[in-house]
């Protein structure tokens, strides 16, 4: 069987871009600011859910065309009704497109900062955990039962990428590829920009020693809530980007397995570190493809082992290792070089010998 | 009757400005007991280990998996007799859970890690066993497979069937649970767990030998989390995924226990059992809710617990543990 | 004869060092309070010897045996008892079951022999048996924490801040007791912020400051030269007592 390269090597620079975003977005979340997101997920969904909805409803609104029900009876009618507005009108295709980029930004980001609420309820930290675990999967079992939403559990197809107008589908997907490219770069430099400014040694003080972020009274709540809303936005955003370019949004993309994929990128690259993030995000992306392929090769040798689950327990070993062996990542956080920070050093390090930081 | 799916594609056209059959509400009530039993079972484990180890173990879900499979394999290679596929199915999660503590939490504990990283270890650890087991179950053809028990009807009245799946589920569980109760309240291996519990510092100070009550604790989740897996697989049936599927709804009902309450757990489960099968049946005959949104309701539970009642049932499970005691000093005090 | 040597310790927490060079011997039968202002290492010098902080040099030995590096959980074997400062009960169980837990290698007989020695006391105890012990009054809280670490059998009690908390009288009450358990044979070692009071209890005392042994002597001694001791405590202790 042949792999054919060129396709290959856009899909692997896409999905790295989308991987890249999420694994951006944790980075930030949890590696900077200590927040621990195990509903980022929900996060990246609802950014698959914007689109849907402007999809169904926005397209032909700014096409002029009917809004017709996408899920009962014109089921097929709305579809075909999408494919054509997005083949033969590319203004009003990349202008919908636009308007959900920004719409899932600003809910993603409205839905992190309300997320980041409970932190302030809860008895223990690591409750949080639990709490955006368990909100993430209530949403989607809403979704998935919900049917204005996303048709329900039938999923929404023909949600294409904005380029879908350019003839030329291999060149339609190196147009895409390059604006998600475009876009995971805007993002990384952003971040980057932000942890290494004051508010970012702030962040980390956030996260290093919630007694000395005390101080900062109650400063804490909100800057945990922008960090949430920022970290979220850009989650909402690879939503986007994740559902145009597998053209259906299925509301069972997006469980546990896809937030720990997220987890892994950040851990193995580098808790607190963007680059580090973005080799997460490469690796990851590279082991999926590679499995995928090495599935698809062995099916066709008529080997009897399914790959997806080998991908699974793959990811399982990696990070064990890496939280037993190299809990840094592979590329661990830069050390700041302020003196305000050095002071914060020697407390972190007198917290690591008590207790408390087991809490 | 007893399982879900068939009663839910039969009744789900009925109308709802009737009252609800009499039969099905007792058939959901039934249900909310067995439920409840094995959500008992299974979170006792889960507040053990979060409590006396303070790990919140997610990959509890594959030690009922593991005792599931255990049983299904032990009923079709050697017999269907119970006490058997119990006695299997313990000893397998008995070294799964052993040997994931020896291999993979004792090492990382060493290290004093974020609570953060023990959950993304569980997660990790949970993820490589489920995908083993589905490997397994490919390879031999082991999905959705029921334990080779032959139904039998044992009690018929009115509007209420009862199986031998009922006379071997809710006696087990309920069984295993006082036991489990009498080990923690009335001897000293119980009260050593519940000091490392309640302050590991002083525990160690003391001299309680920690690593030994970390081993049997880790003996008693994991043998009880495969036993609750075998009663599952009898009383429904036997995937890689059966474990995960529940296990939100078993931290609901340690949630309800307040984390480290082990009256409060047991009290939690069966409130868990209940919400998802009779209420589940009201809510959906009075008020229309599809049974889909089903798994939505420990969830619910859990965020709602956390937020507004941290503490849970302890309360509750306190006052009815003090009525104990003082029942059985009157009844010691009057020979 | 000493029971408890203490070289050249040097100790702290991962790379905070908190205790340079510290030399201290507690004699059998001795009373012995370790004084000084706070965050000058007291904790840290007795967390050592039951091996809860990280030991850079130097040697603990009980009875002539060395302590370092034995887990935290044998060295109560070794004869020795640690009262914590705080969460130094099981406030979740009842008084009983916290008394049953220090005696648990004892049979049941011997146990309840035990338990009833430890009544005779602290009464207070007793009549609450059943009780959970996260609803005891500091004072006690104090005398329960007391008695979990006396039912050991323990040779030597180390005691962080018996006092911390407590109203005056209670206080008296705490060092009345103490002093009755080193006249019935136990060595006791007393960490205390409250310098005066317990001066007219105990023996010997030390004072650390910064992490170092700044003074010792006998309490006669430290009482005779007042100077001395506001010198090294930092505040007069009279002062020091009303704070605490």
């Amino acid at each position: 069987m042949n792999i054919d390269f060129t396709a290959t090597a856009i899909a692997l620079t896409t999905f790295f871009g989308i991987s890249a975003l999420m694994a951006l977005s944790l980075n930030l979340e949890y590696g900077v600011a200590g927040i621990p997101n195990f509903g980022q997920a929900l996060f990246v969904s609802i950014g698959a859910y914007t689109a849907g909805w402007t999809y169904t409803r926005l397209l032909p609104l700014l096409a002029g065309q009917e809004i017709l029900n996408p899920c009962g009876a014109t089921l097929m009618e709305a579809l075909q009704l999408r494919t054509a507005i997005m083949r033969q009108l590319p203004a009003v295709g990349l202008l919908n497109f636009a308007i959900t980029l920004v719409v899932a930004a600003l809910l993603g980001g409205i839905v992190g900062y309300l997320a980041s609420y409970p932190a302030l309820r809860l008895k223990r930290e690591w409750y949080l955990a639990l709490v955006l675990l368990v909100g993430s999967e209530i949403v989607r079992i809403i979704v998935r039962g919900y049917e204005p939403i996303i048709c329900a559990h039938n999923g929404l197809s023909g949600i294409a990428q904005p380029f879908a107008w350019v003839s030329d589908s291999t060149q339609a997907s190196i147009l895409f590829a390059g604006l998600v490219l475009i876009l995971a770069a805007a993002a990384y430099v952003y971040c980057e920009r932000l942890v290494r400014s004051p508010y970012g040694r702030l962040l980390k003080a956030v996260r290093e020693n919630d007694r000395m972020a005390l101080s900062l009274g109650k400063r804490v709540p909100r800057i945990r809530a922008q960090v949430m809303f920022i970290g979220s936005a850009i989650a909402g955003v690879a939503g986007v980007l994740f559902v145009t370019n597998v053209g259906f949004a299925s509301a069972n993309d997006y469980v546990v397995a896809l937030t720990l994929d997220v987890w892994v990128m950040v851990v193995l690259g580098g808790l607190g570190n963007n680059r580090g993030a973005l080799l997460g995000a490469l690796i990851v992306t590279i082991l999926d493809r590679v499995t995928a392929i090495a599935a698809i090769q062995l099916d066709a040798f008529g080997a009897n082992i399914e790959f997806n689950y080998v991908r699974f327990i793959l990811f399982g070993v990696i990070l064990l290792l890496m939280l037993r062996f190299r809990p840094q990542g592979l590329l661990p956080e830069p050390p700041q070089t302020t003196k305000a920070h050095e002071a914060l050093h020697v407390g972190e390090t007198c917290k690591l010998g008590t207790k408390s930081r087991q809490t | 009757m007893i399982h879900g799916t068939q009663t839910i594609t039969l009744y789900l056209e009925r109308r709802r400005d009737t009252l609800l059959p009499t039969k099905l509400l007792i058939d959901s009530l039934v249900r909310s007991l067995e439920v409840g039993s094995l959500y008992a079972l299974m979170a006792i484990g889960l507040t053990l280990t979060l409590a006396v180890i303070r790990l919140p173990n997610f990959a509890h879900a594959e030690l009922i998996t593991v005792g599931a499979y255990a049983a299904l394999i032990a009923s079709i290679s050697i017999s269907s007799n119970l006490a058997l596929l119990l006695t299997v199915s313990f000893v397998a999660s008995v070294v799964v859970a052993v040997v994931s503590h020896r291999a993979v939490y004792r090492p990382l504990t060493r290290l004093k890690p974020s609570m953060y990283t023990l959950i993304l270890a569980s997660f990790s650890l949970g993820l490589i066993l489920r995908y083993i087991l589905f490997l397994l179950a490919d390879r031999y053809r082991l999905f959705d497979r029921r334990i080779q028990m032959p139904l039998e009807v044992w009690y018929q009245g009115q509007h209420l069937v009862l199986t031998n799946v009922f006379f071997v589920v809710v006696p087990t569980t309920i069984g295993l649970v006082i036991g489990l109760s009498v080990l923690l309240n009335r001897t000293g291996l119980g009260r050593e767990m519940r000091a490392l519990a309640d302050n590991p510092d002083l525990s160690k100070v003391i001299g309680i030998p920690v690593d030994r009550v970390h081993d049997i604790t880790w003996v008693l989740a994991g043998g009880l989390a495969g036993v609750a897996g075998a009663l599952w697989g009898i009383y429904t049936w036997v995937n890689p995924l059966v474990g995960w599927l529940a296990i939100l709804s078993v931290f609901a009902a340690t949630v309800l226990g307040g984390m480290t309450s082990f009256t409060g757990t047991i009290l939690g489960a069966y409130v868990v059992g209940f919400s998802e099968n009779a209420l589940m049946q009201l809510l959906n005959h009075y008020l229309g809710l599809d049974f889909s949104f089903k798994p939505a309701i420990p969830f619910t539970i859990i965020i709602l617990v956390l937020l507004f009642r941290p503490q849970g049932l302890t309360e509750f499970a306190e006052s009815l543990r003090a009525a104990g005691r003082r029942n059985i000093r009157q009844s010691e005090s009057r020979p | 004869m000493s029971l408890l040597t203490i070289e050249q310790l040097t100790a702290g927490y991962g790379k905070l060092v908190v205790l340079r060079d510290v030399n201290l011997t507690v004699d059998e039968g001795q009373f012995v309070a370790i004084l000084g202002p706070n965050g000058s290492g007291k904790s840290t010098l007795v967390k050592s010897v039951f091996s809860m902080t990280d030991i850079v040099a130097g040697s603990i030995e009980m009875d002539s045996r060395s302590l370092i590096g034995l887990p935290t959980e044998s060295i109560s074997q070794h004869g020795i008892a640690y009262v914590p400062q705080r969460e130094n009960i099981f406030s979740s169980m009842t008084i009983r079951e916290n008394l049953l837990l220090a005696v648990r290698h004892l049979d049941s007989p011997k146990a309840e022999a035990a338990l009833r020695d430890a009544f005779e006391l602290f009464p207070i105890l007793e009549e609450r048996q059943e009780q959970g012990a996260g609803q005891l009054s500091g004072g006690e809280r104090q005398m329960l924490a007391i008695a979990i670490g006396w039912l050991a059998r323990p040779r030597l009690m180390l005691l962080d801040e018996p006092s911390a908390g407590l109203a005056p009288s209670l206080v008296k009450d705490v060092f009345r007791l103490l002093r009755r358990l080193c006249e019935a044979g136990i060595t006791l070692a007393v960490v205390e912020q409250n310098a005066r009071s317990i001066l007219r209890w105990c023996d010997y005392a030390y004072v650390l400051r910064e992490g170092e042994i700044a003074f010792q002597g006998t309490s006669e001694e430290i009482l005779a030269d007042e100077e001395t001791v506001k010198g090294y405590l930092g505040v007069s202790p009279a002062v020091e007592s009303l704070l605490h």
